[in-house]
């Protein structure tokens, strides 16, 4: 698609925020939704802790699947091509594109850490449907954490006890997933288009691996991981909230592996994904959390003598406390 | 691994004040506590040291003020001990990149609480029949080991009035030493005995010295657990510490109102139900039998 592409990679403060719903609404005869969707984006900004001003904002048109587009530097255009948005205007209606971003883009993880929760919201470029209730589009919000290589492993009863007896190392686990749609996935698409844009929370982890033991590792994987929250899947978590307005949330457990989140929200419409975007989310350690982490892991000698430093000193000036209390 | 500030506050000065209460380190508790908790066992071992170290500190500190740490033996017993604990810390590392770690430390367990529970409880069930029908509760005294006087390398321990060789203090040293590695206790429980009556060390020399090998045993298997496998949790371990410190100032001085053969038998149920419980999710069958270890240091 050749529509005109905006790379804004500025640093400028909350505006940008009304700006991105403003640009969402090229249409000019919706004026009252416009306004209601400018105010709305920027309450998320104010609530959401929103720090626009300190990150990259960078806003594409067009349709893409799965990749992303690399953006052509082109001059900063005018506004998008006003869509045909009249009823029963059947000439070539300008095609859907999505533009997204998250309520937080940097997230400290410090030692009181209980998690969080952020909220993606964009909207819909020429939308279509009459009413954020029509049910005209669909949209899914997919978020993935790092992957690591894993070792799954499976117990046996050996002489009457559990025992970790088979395993199969997984090279790229996903160590967090979210998803949030506006209905339950299988309603929006079928299984094909679902596992061809990684939409599910159980067998993208060998994609192809038809091997019937992979299976059973994989998908006993992905059933650890929802237990342990760290994949949600919420049928109901992203709704439209105006013709082209639309918000998700994803829980993020205070459990979460640190490394940054790749958030892509794909646009649905019968079926077909009309529209995707990324954007990333990155967590990171602060404070104290990230001082244990760096001496725990890259400074560990000092570590341990910091451990052991701290035993002998509590140990010590307990006792010489209790001594005095009793003298 | 999040996990609640005050229950861990709290299990660390419920097991302070139980080893208050009954003159016991304390350390075989907590560690099957913390991994009831999910704490992964490795890292309950290896913060369970760090909180060994806390809880002895003090107590061997007071002994050698009082001379009653016999420090050529304790020097002993230590050369042994370190050379125990780093032989723990590779099996644990063997262990954990088998997968194998988690099995072991369970049947350890079984077998360490068991074992200790069990004689706590014939020790004072006997002592309170004893104290019923009138007698002093019984001191035993164990049979001289002949076997041991005919080893090589004598040394002479002037403290303790003893003319042995020093490979029986080596080997119970690097015992105890291998154990505090894997198990994340101080094994006061089993040197103690074994010093009086293996060794025939005096009963209150028996007693310091052992403290004085297990703060350093202890906190070389702090460091070299930190150093080698990254299994210990500092804030983890300064709740603990902070909740056992306090514990045990309250257990001691609650001490005195309790007669110490019921508070052993109390303490020998509860060693033993928690054993049991160690022993039942061995044989259980659990309600998952797939687990993932991610192979990322920090991200699991």
């Amino acid at each position: 698609m050749t529509s005109p592409v905006i790379t804004t990679p500025s640093r400028r403060r909350l505006v940008v925020a009304a700006a991105l719903a403003m640009i969402a609404l090229p249409s000019a005869n919706t004026l009252k939704a416009s306004t209601f969707e400018t105010s709305r984006a920027t309450s998320l900004a104010t609530n959401g802790n929103i720090e626009l001003a300190q990150s990259t904002v960078s806003r594409r048109k067009g349709n893409s699947t799965s990749t992303e587009p690399k953006a052509p530097p082109s001059a900063p255009s005018n506004d998008a091509p006003d869509p045909p948005s009249q009823p029963g205007a059947p000439a070539a209606p300008a095609p859907e594109g999505i533009e997204i971003d998250v309520s937080t883009r940097n997230i400290a993880i410090t030692s009181t850490f209980s998690g969080t929760e952020i909220v993606v919201f964009g909207s819909v470029e020429n939308s279509r449907q009459q009413s954020a209730e029509s049910g005209y589009y669909d949209i899914v919000v997919i978020i993935n954490g790092a992957t690591a290589p894993a070792i799954v492993r499976e117990k046996s009863k050996v002489f009457g006890i559990w025992v970790n007896a088979d395993r199969m190392r997984f090279e790229t686990l996903p160590l967090y997933r979210a998803l949030s749609s506006t209905r339950p996935v299988d309603e929006i698409a079928d299984k094909a288009i679902l596992a061809s844009n990684q939409i599910t929370l159980d067998h993208y982890i060998r994609p192809g691996d038809s091997n019937e033991k992979a299976q059973l590792f994989s998908s006993a994987a992905a059933r650890i991981k929802q237990r342990d929250g760290l994949y949600v899947a919420r049928d109901y978590g992203a709704a439209f909230i105006g013709r082209s307005l639309f918000r998700a949330t994803a829980k993020l457990p205070a459990n979460i592996p640190v490394g940054p989140l790749e958030v892509r929200v794909l646009l649905f419409h019968d079926g077909k994904v009309l529209a995707s975007r990324t954007a990333s989310v990155r967590l990171e350690r602060e404070g104290l959390e990230r001082l244990i982490y760096d001496y725990a892991y890259e400074q560990p000698f000092l570590y341990g003598l910091l451990a052991v430093a701290m035993a002998l000193g509590a140990g010590l000036i307990a006792s010489a406390v209790f001594q005095r209390s009793q003298t | 691994m999040s996990v609640n500030i005050w229950l861990l506050l709290g299990m660390g000065g419920a097991v302070g004040f139980l080893s208050g209460l009954v003159g016991v380190g304390g350390g075989f508790m907590m560690t099957p506590l913390l991994i009831f908790l999910g704490i992964p066992p490795a890292v309950a071992v290896g913060t369970g040291s760090a909180q060994v170290v806390a809880s002895s500190v003090s107590g061997a500190l007071a002994q050698y003020q009082r001379g009653n740490v016999d420090i050529k033996m304790g020097i002993v017993l230590l050369v042994g001990g370190i050379a125990g604990t780093l032989l723990g810390v590779e099996v644990v590392r063997i262990l954990r990149r088998l997968g194998q770690f988690d099995l072991v430390i369970a049947l350890a367990y079984v077998t360490l609480l068991g074992s200790v529970g069990g004689l706590m409880m014939t020790e004072s069930l006997s002592a309170m029949r004893k104290v019923r029908a009138g007698g002093k509760p019984l001191t035993r005294r164990g049979s001289a080991h002949v076997w041991i006087h005919g080893l090589p390398l004598k040394m002479r321990f002037r403290q303790s009035k003893l003319y042995i060789s020093a490979i029986p203090p080596l080997v119970i040293g690097a015992f105890v030493g291998f154990l505090a590695a894997i198990m994340g206790i101080g094994g006061g429980f089993i040197i103690v005995p074994a010093l009086i009556y293996l060794l025939r060390m005096p009963t209150s020399l028996a007693v310091g010295t052992s403290l004085f090998q297990i703060v350093f045993v202890s906190a070389a298997a702090t460091l070299l657990q930190a150093t080698m496998n990254q299994t210990v949790d500092l804030a983890l371990a300064v709740l603990l510490i902070i909740g056992g410190v306090i514990g045990a100032q309250i257990g001691t001085a609650a001490s005195n109102n309790v007669r110490g053969e019921h508070l052993r038998f109390l303490l020998a149920v509860l060693v033993l139900f928690v054993g049991l419980r160690v022993a039942y999710d061995l044989v259980l069958e659990p309600a998952e039998r797939f687990s993932i270890t991610t192979l990322v240091r920090g991200l699991e």
